[in-house]
């Protein structure tokens, strides 16, 4: 299974078992690399920038008070709750932003947001792709487009 | 930089075939064209005057696989090479990721090509590219033409290849060297790419 379809799974499972409505994964600069669940009132590119922005200044803001590090970001809402988290298992670190209501708790997105890491580290160890790797892929691709020469 | 769709896993890198007009640029993707697997490559759009040079650029779009998970696809322009088609190069060479430069081996034509090639570096600078970071690839055409009418490769190099990049003799009518030069584009480009990811992986 390639890394693409791991990381929809774990992010899937993360979903259903911590209840939540909408999970992103994003790039520290707001690009969204997966995502699952929906929420109709969430623009997912305005939500991912927003999201972005927010890690960035944190960080800065950490930095300027000798700290560098992102922890996670609870705004409890009315009846729409955001949980804004680093994926520090790769670097550079990722975001998760995920949306959810009263029918689960801030608690069990913790616990599945650690669950989370764990897999998306896993993952991390058992996927990234070496120079030799990219090399390899590399010339069997142009091999098969242009032929041996 | 490549257009990279990182929801759809995609790599899109654009190739500018560049050089003097009649170098040959058009015949390299006619050849490219005609030879890669149909499944491959999509539809080759010439944009082409009534005489059959190029107006405007010809594009050909090319799938090269699954590399390092993503689906990594080459976007092939020319340009047109006449002097007064100045504006439609700058706008053909926007975002360009690579450049293959088409040089015509005869050596009457010696001139327009060191004209092209300024002309390129000219455009570049226009749009804040530094031309020695960008990758570049030269090519020698026309090397089947009788030797009394070319330079040869190692002449072509003294005058033209100042940066020390890949080059290869070409013939492009009947294809020799157009695959060569494609490969090594291909490989200029990508692994650039996968260098700033790396770069970006360790900050």
């Amino acid at each position: 299974m390639n890394e693409v379809a791991m990381t929809g799974l774990a992010l899937a499972r993360f979903v259903r078992e911590a209840g939540v409505q909408l999970a992103l994964l994003l790039e520290a600069d707001g690009r969204v690399i997966a995502q699952h669940g929906f929420v109709r009132r969430i623009d997912v590119a305005t939500a991912s920038t927003l999201a972005a922005a927010i890690g960035a200044t944190t960080r800065e803001l950490g930095l300027f008070l000798g700290d560098g590090t992102l922890g996670p970001i609870h705004h409890g809402g009315g009846d729409v709750q955001l949980f804004l988290a680093p994926l520090p298992e790769r670097a550079p670190a990722r975001l998760l932003l995920t949306v959810f209501d009263a029918r689960t708790s801030l608690g069990l997105v913790r616990v599945f947001w650690e669950d989370l890491r764990n897999a998306l580290r896993r993952e991390a160890t058992a996927q990234a792709p070496s120079d030799e790797d990219f090399e390899r892929e590399l010339q069997e691709s142009l091999t098969a487009l242009l032929g041996g020469l | 930089m490549p257009v990279v769709d990182y929801p759809g896993r995609e790599i899109t890198c654009k190739i500018v075939y560049y050089g003097p007009g009649r170098s040959g640029k058009t015949s390299n993707l006619q050849y490219i064209y005609e030879r890669v697997p149909a499944e491959r490559r999509g539809a080759m759009v010439s944009l082409a005057t009534h005489n059959e040079r190029t107006l405007f650029f010809d594009f050909l779009p090319l799938e090269l696989g699954t590399i390092s998970g993503f689906t990594t696809r080459f976007q092939l322009y020319t340009v047109p090479g006449q002097a007064y088609y100045r504006n439609t190069r700058k706008l053909v060479l926007q975002g360009a990721d690579g450049v293959v430069f088409v040089a015509d081996s005869q050596r009457r034509q010696q001139e327009e090509n060191i004209e092209s090639l300024r002309d390129l570096h000219e455009a570049l600078a226009d749009q804040h590219v530094d031309p020695r970071t960008l990758p570049l690839v030269l090519q020698y055409n026309k090397q089947d033409l009788p030797r009394d009418l070319i330079s040869p490769p190692h002449l072509m190099e003294e005058e033209l290849n100042f940066r020390g990049v890949p080059s290869h003799a070409a013939d492009a009518l009947t294809g020799a060297g157009v695959f060569e030069t494609l490969r090594s584009i291909s490989e200029l480009v990508l692994r650039r790419l996968n260098a700033t990811s790396h770069a970006g992986a360790r900050t």
